[in-house]
């Protein structure tokens, strides 16, 4: 990190405006919403049953979607990065996939492997569970599009870090289980913070994918995004009090990081 | 615990037999890509060879048949093998004493008594005072005394160091060498270094290794007084012809160059033999020297370099060691065709 006192390194000069153009762009949209808010009705506006409705539902999916990121990305990361087989790098790349996929073709595909008619639903309907167009259904919509954020942070950083704190520790006499919780997580622990973070802020953000496979259905499968889209057409204000909610949240997610990884890096 | 070990890995082009007695420390000394952290790393169970056998007394470490087959393999933490390398690489997120504590906490022991150990250990090795720091804010050298605690913590029945002074500054080297000898006292280890200094004060036996063979073993006395390896004697700061014998005090060698000098035990005419002698027994003439009991070598300088007081001068593979003002007087430089005596008296023949 540079800091101040530190020499510097020119710049030239002419770089600066397409620099200040990107930033504009990416703030003026943000700043223009935040002046059509209609601040007087804005607490009525988020706490109205739909919206606190959404709001809970959005929150309760994202936190049950990104500890599903955890307890499965985890360890694919570390199978990805120390394990050796054939077919890893093919394999890596299929995980990967969600990330470049559109989320509405996911939502497609988790129908026709979940739906009542897809490759495995039609046994779990057999055996008595409904999957698609439920919470349990957003919950997957959202935990397969954020999966791959963590399983990129962490794996990206156990690469980087390499396995020769590992091989110290498993040379002082510790067995692997051992190694993977006192070294190998805590070594990677800022991106797996950060890794976590993303994660919930792409489930937090769902919606292709949701809509598709979970439906819009209150209470049970529509989220906050899927809420928003649904007022705009109808109560515009209200959409754009509760992005204003999401706005915020991101904002407090995005502080919260700082703080953990300032502190443990 | 001694120790005894083959292994041949083909991919490193490795193949190696040693072995250590209790207690002792052998370096295990070579050029870079010789092997030699190789070998550390099948002994430590981080790599595995293609064939061979290693044992600790009566605790079998691994035995992998002909076919590359692991009849019996134990894991690194099973083998109650430490390993210490050049860097420290004390875990980041740990103090220096839950590091030092960490093997014995991995094995089970009871907080209490992993404390002690931590205390006792980096009490050895002066680090105590380190004990609630961060791995962080300690300086190399700092750091290398505290992996050192850390790997004895583990109570290891063989210790294997590689490189452990490379990268520390050379007042920090010295410290730790220090302190190094202190612990490795009655230790069964093998340390791997490149430093003359580091074999003769920390190790009983030397074994050379070039090219993933053991070209030369023996006690470390032996081994620096009487080189049989031109890399031992080229890390003793000796000059090396080897050749075969043509008399009892003579050899010649591939090059032809005759070399007479005072024999260990008579040589036989024909078999191996090699001669070796100090660089500073030689000296240096622009024309050639008259003179019976000479052995002379000519040939271009190939470099100069500076060596405490004196002027390292190399032709070849042979080097002589000049004052300043004779160097100056002759007008030395890179090049230049110089002719190389040495008295019969000061070389020594060995057979090989």
């Amino acid at each position: 990190m540079i800091r101040s006192g530190a020499s510097r390194l020119g710049l030239p000069g002419w770089l600066f405006i397409p620099a200040v153009f990107g930033g504009l762009f990416i703030v003026m949209p943000l700043a223009a919403m935040l002046t059509r808010v209609e601040w007087a009705n804005f607490p009525a506006l988020i706490t109205s049953e739909a919206s606190r409705d959404a709001l809970v539902l959005s929150l309760r999916t994202s936190l049950i979607a990104t500890g599903l990121c955890f307890l499965l990305g985890v360890p694919m990361a570390v199978v990805l990065a120390r394990a050796r087989f054939r077919g890893r790098d093919l394999l890596r790349a299929l995980v990967l996939l969600p990330l470049v996929l559109p989320p509405v073709v996911a939502g497609i595909a988790l129908l026709y492997t979940f739906g009542r008619r897809g490759l495995l639903g039609h046994s779990l309907e057999v055996a008595g569970v409904q999957v698609a167009f439920s919470t349990t259904a957003v919950v997957m919509a959202q935990t397969f599009v954020a999966l791959p954020f963590l399983v990129i942070s962490v794996e990206a950083a156990l690469r980087t870090v390499g396995t020769r704190y590992e091989s110290v520790a498993a040379t002082l006499g510790a067995p692997p289980t051992i190694v993977l919780r006192r070294v190998t997580l805590p070594v990677v622990l800022p991106a797996l913070i950060s890794g976590l973070v993303l994660s919930f802020a792409r489930a937090l953000g769902e919606f292709g994918a949701t809509i598709t496979f979970a439906g819009s259905l209150q209470g049970a499968t529509r989220t906050l995004p899927l809420e928003i889209y649904l007022q705009r057409e109808t109560d515009s204000a209200a959409a754009i009090a509760l992005s204003v909610v999401l706005i915020v949240v991101a904002v407090l997610i995005m502080g919260l990081t700082r703080g953990l990884s300032g502190r443990t890096a | 615990m001694s120790l005894q070990l083959t292994a041949v890995l083909a991919e490193r082009d490795v193949d190696v037999n040693l072995s250590v007695p209790t207690g002792q420390t052998l370096a295990l000394i070579g050029h870079n890509g010789s092997g030699k952290s190789t070998v550390l790393n099948i002994l430590a169970g981080l790599l595995r060879p293609d064939a061979g056998e290693a044992r600790l007394d009566d605790k079998e470490l691994f035995r992998v048949g002909k076919r590359g087959v692991a009849d019996r393999w134990l894991r690194p933490h099973q083998r109650c093998v430490a390993l210490l390398a050049q860097e420290a690489l004390l875990f980041p997120h740990l103090s220096v004493e839950a590091n030092v504590e960490f093997g014995p906490r991995s094995r089970g022991s009871a907080r209490a008594d992993a404390r002690q150990l931590a205390e006792k250990w980096l009490a050895a090795v002066g680090a105590e005072e380190f004990i609630g720091r961060k791995p962080v804010s300690l300086s190399g050298g700092q750091a290398q005394r505290v992996a050192l605690a850390r790997a004895l913590a583990a109570e290891p029945e063989l210790l294997l160091l590689d490189e452990p002074l490379a990268a520390l500054d050379v007042d920090s080297a010295a410290e730790v060498r220090q302190t190094l000898r202190e612990v490795l006292r009655g230790r069964t280890a093998v340390v791997v270094t490149h430093e003359i200094l580091d074999a003769v004060l920390l190790a009983d036996r030397i074994a050379v290794i070039d090219a993933g063979r053991i070209v030369e073993e023996g006690p470390t006395a032996q081994v620096i007084g009487q080189p049989r390896s031109a890399f031992a004697a080229r890390l003793c700061g000796l000059n090396m012809i080897a050749g075969s014998a043509t008399a009892a005090m003579t050899l010649v060698d591939e090059q032809g160059r005759t070399v007479t000098g005072v024999p260990e035990s008579a040589l036989t005419p024909g078999s191996a033999a090699v001669a070796v002698f100090r660089p500073n027994a030689v000296t240096v003439h622009r024309t050639p020297p008259t003179g019976s009991s000479r052995n002379l070598f000519t040939g271009a300088i190939t470099r100069i370099e500076p060596l405490a007081h004196l002027i390292r001068v190399h032709v070849g593979n042979l080097s002589a060691d000049l004052t300043p003002i004779s160097v100056a007087e002759l007008d030395l430089a890179p090049g230049i065709n110089v002719h190389l005596a040495v008295k019969a008296a000061e070389v020594t023949l060995y057979p090989k």
